[in-house]
């Protein structure tokens, strides 16, 4: 029952967090923008991961096409921010139809490997041979491209921060929805069993393309959002360094999930800001933390969150007793 | 004429080193069935290591037998307090450990030695002719033959000692070789050491072509993927080809055409997963 | 047997130099019961796979409702309503017990192989599934297990399941490979209650080795050995087969 309420009450709880934080603290708005961006970036591997079983090491790649997608938009074709947003959404779904054939047939471990060369291959497109158009290593910078919006113009990081936190209620909705859907059912029956999908009549394949083609279209919206916030895109948003961090975010907030990721996002770039507050690189701090979180915490913040509900739960429940006994 | 000729021969060298460091990928995959992503680690210190030890003593052997040494401790470490309890868990669990292993010893890298990269002089300067006037830096030479050696002496290690036969039949069926009476947890240590003693080796070597850097190993992280996955998983015969192939590709292709001494392993390796899933030599998991 | 539901006519099935099954003609009624017995390697397990397509057989023919399916692939048959359980449990156990069955019941009933039409409704709570899966829960007697992630169940009940999942898509033919192996003989009681409840409702073909539960619950025999057919017909007429007595027999005794 309070795990009903919990998953009911999810996404407004977090939105509300997001706003208190806001008023908490509010010079550190880039922080929790970010958050939030990571946070539908983490739910895209997160459907990956969490129901069909597979490791990516090339989310970068999927970000860094939705961000330098949005990018080549503002910079070549006008400055319509939801035009740039559905033309990364678009270029992920495009994207997802030209690899899922052959991923999607590949075991775990190639799957993995070989996501971690189209990483690098993105890197050199977006660096070398698109460097006409990305300007390499330069970036492209296009922030004074961009229009302004109706109601709430997003240009400005103050509003900006409303706009992404709208942007995630809408795909924690429909993550839920996803999650409890015959689809979101057969992806995690699919990574228990692929052969028993076969044998009941499923067609294994397409429901793997489909979770795929699902999680490029968060990466490359999250990328476009990326793109917006900063004004810029470089290579480097790309690059398979980076590959782990939403992997970590993903372990910490929870695999499998639906509310996971967010506080995955958010655990995860906490403790970044904290230890980059003193220490410059922190290549070792991750590598501490990802053993740690596979070995002794392995069911995640959200994991924890459903533990503390369920002991408040019987307590409550020992005490009806108690009176009813009484 | 000349120019191709030269290719070839510095491909044969960047196959000599992407077979040193991949092997251990490769191994650590066929007795284990672990893809273990901190084999990187063994090359990187292989060419700190290395590069230390010249800076003190002026001595390249020193500082590749260094280099060796190090590969082989750290491979045992990892290997004993690491590997062995993990191998059973899922695929991501012990791809995403190893990688966290990688990170934490880029992060001791960083420490000890600091971010800016390092240059480590060639040990042998002299220029070689061959084929009548081509001229070769001996040095790539001796990669070569470097090479060779190793993988004849693993394949005599795998085919001729009583080590790799009981080897062979303890991937295939762990109880009856333990029934023997052999332990085989021993026989998977001591081939994961040779295996990251070459890697530290291949760091050694590598280290007066290339810059060592803290990132280095990622670098040659993704080429040693790429090495494995199309020889197969689990093959060394099937590492030796790939590392063949791919020598030629980044260099003979990188001398048609400069990008591709970067993207062509990546696309020979795409087609090649798309044709046969499982890489040249490998079985099916 | 013209009358039968699905019949094979001298299907053999070949590995290399070793005959699993050998020239075997089979047949089984709509509504009848069969239990497929015989010692482990007597080829059980692969005329079953021939019947369901997982494996194709090098000679003879498999007749389904007359017409001829020995070539056609796993998925169709399956659509045709011939399902199968396995040996070693084929579940899902990182989801619970209700939506296992309701997986397997919506793939019947809106025939589709990719769900996807259904991206934003609660599939679960449909009226018809629901139903549907309450059924399946009350008479395979899981109510109370309906909502435990199934890799929490016993062995017992993850075979129980595994039945229930196949029954809940309403097949023809019901496949069962092993049913009773590696449980306990208090569980093999709860599957046999259940399985007496399907008697004469569906055609259930049944792999036993052990066959002491088995003449409970099946009409017709059908004993296997080295590849073969050496004997089939009633339960008590069968056992008492001379063949049977020197070939299968033996073993046990």
């Amino acid at each position: 029952m309070n795990k009903r309420i919990l998953s009911i009450l999810g996404p407004v709880i977090i939105i509300v967090l997001m706003i208190i934080f806001r008023y908490i603290f509010p010079n550190k708005i880039t922080f929790l923008t970010e958050v939030v961006i990571f946070s539908i970036y983490v739910m895209g591997n997160n459907v990956l991961m969490g129901y069909l079983g597979y490791t990516s090491f090339g989310q970068p790649f999927y970000l860094s096409t939705g961000a330098y997608s949005a990018a080549i938009y503002f910079a070549y074709f006008g400055g319509n921010i939801f035009m740039a947003m559905l033309v990364a959404v678009i270029v992920g779904f495009l994207l997802s139809l030209v690899l899922a054939p052959g991923l999607m047939r590949l075991k775990s471990s190639y799957f993995t490997l070989i996501n971690a060369a189209l990483c690098a291959i993105g890197v050199f497109v977006f660096e070398r041979l698109l460097i006409d158009i990305t300007n390499g290593n330069d970036g492209l910078w296009f922030r004074g491209n961009m229009t302004a919006t109706p109601f709430l113009d997003v240009r400005y990081p103050k509003n900006f921060f409303f706009f992404v936190l709208l942007i995630l209620l809408i795909a924690l909705y429909l993550y839920q929805k996803m999650d409890k859907s015959a689809l979101g059912i057969s992806m995690k029956a699919t990574k228990a069993n692929p052969e028993k999908m076969t044998f009941i009549g499923y067609n294994v394949f397409l429901i793997r393309s489909i979770g795929y083609s699902i999680s490029i279209m968060m990466s490359a919206l999250a990328g476009a959002l990326y793109a917006i916030n900063f004004g810029f895109v470089n290579p480097s948003l790309g690059e398979n360094t980076r590959a782990i961090e939403v992997l970590l975010a993903t372990l910490i907030g929870g695999v499998g999930s639906v509310f996971g990721p967010f506080f995955g996002a958010l655990g995860f770039l906490g403790m970044k800001d904290i230890v980059s507050s003193f220490m410059s690189r922190w290549e070792f701090v991750v590598g501490i933390i990802t053993i740690v979180v596979l070995f002794k915490f392995n069911r995640g913040i959200w994991g924890l969150i459903q533990d503390g509900a369920g002991l408040l739960q019987s307590r409550k429940k020992r005490e009806k007793t108690v009176k009813v006994e009484e | 004429m000349e120019i191709w000729i030269t290719a070839i021969i510095y491909g044969l060298a960047t196959s000599g080193i992407l077979f040193l460091v991949s092997l251990a990928l490769s191994i650590g995959y066929g007795l284990m069935r672990v893809v273990n992503m901190e084999a990187m680690l063994y090359y990187s210190f292989g060419a700190y290591v290395t590069y230390t030890i010249i800076s003190v003593t002026g001595s390249f052997i020193l500082g590749a037998l260094g280099g060796m040494v190090v590969g082989a401790g750290l491979g045992l470490i990892v290997e004993t307090q690491l590997l062995r309890k993990i191998y059973d868990r899922p695929m991501m669990f012990t791809m995403v450990v190893t990688f966290g292993v990688f990170m934490i010893g880029i992060g001791i890298i960083q420490f000890v030695w600091g971010l800016e990269p390092k240059p480590v002089a060639s040990p042998i300067s002299a220029i070689v002719k061959i084929f009548g006037g081509v001229q070769i830096p001996a040095y790539r030479l001796l990669i070569i033959v470097v090479a060779i050696a190793a993988y004849i002496l693993i394949q005599l290690m795998m085919n001729r000692t009583i080590i790799g036969k009981a080897l062979r039949a303890g991937i295939d069926n762990r109880e009856n070789v333990e029934g023997l009476g052999v332990n085989i947890n021993k026989i998977f240590t001591i081939t994961f050491i040779v295996a990251s003693a070459f890697a530290g080796l291949g760091g050694a070597l590598n280290a007066p072509l290339v810059m060592v850097g803290p990132y280095m190993g990622f670098d040659m992280l993704l080429f040693a993927f790429i090495t494995v996955i199309l020889g197969g998983l689990g093959s060394i015969k099937g590492t030796m080809v790939a590392a063949l192939i791919l020598g030629q590709v980044i260099n003979v292709g990188g001398t048609l055409w400069a990008p591709l001494a970067f993207v062509g392993p990546f696309i020979v390796m795409f087609f090649t997963i798309l044709i046969r899933p499982t890489g040249l030599f490998g079985k099916e998991i | 047997m013209s009358t039968s539901l699905i019949e094979t006519q001298g299907v053999s099935k070949i590995f290399g130099a070793f005959t699993a099954v050998d020239k075997v003609d089979f047949g089984i009624a709509e509504n009848d019961a069969v239990g497929i017995i015989g010692p482990n390697g007597a080829g059980k397990t692969t005329f079953i796979n021939i019947l369901t397509g997982n494996l194709i057989p090098e000679e003879g023919k498999v007749l389904y409702r007359g017409e001829d399916i020995t070539t056609i692939k796993i998925e169709k048959r399956i659509a045709m309503g011939i399902l199968r359980t396995f040996q070693l449990v084929h579940i899902f156990d990182n989801i619970t017990v209700y939506e296992n069955l309701a997986l397997s019941f919506y793939r019947k009933d809106e025939n589709r192989t990719v769900p996807f039409n259904m991206y934003l409704v609660n599939f679960l709570k449909r009226k018809k599934i629901r139903e549907k899966v309450e059924e399946a829960l009350s008479v395979f007697e899981l109510e109370k297990k309906k909502d435990d992630i199934v890799g929490n169940l016993s062995l017992g009940n993850q075979k129980m399941l595994e039945i229930a999942m196949a029954w809940i898509a309403d097949p023809d033919i019901l496949i069962l490979d092993e049913p009773f192996a590696g449980i306990s003989d208090h569980e093999i009681d709860d599957i046999l209650i259940i399985l007496k409840k399907l008697h004469h409702k569906k055609t259930i073909i049944i792999v036993e080795h052990k066959l002491s539960k088995l003449t409970e619950l099946v009409d017709t025999l059908c004993v296997m050995h080295e590849g073969k057919v050496i004997a089939s017909g009633p339960c008590e007429e069968t056992l008492n087969d001379p063949e049977v007595r020197k070939s299968y027999w033996k073993i046990e005794e």
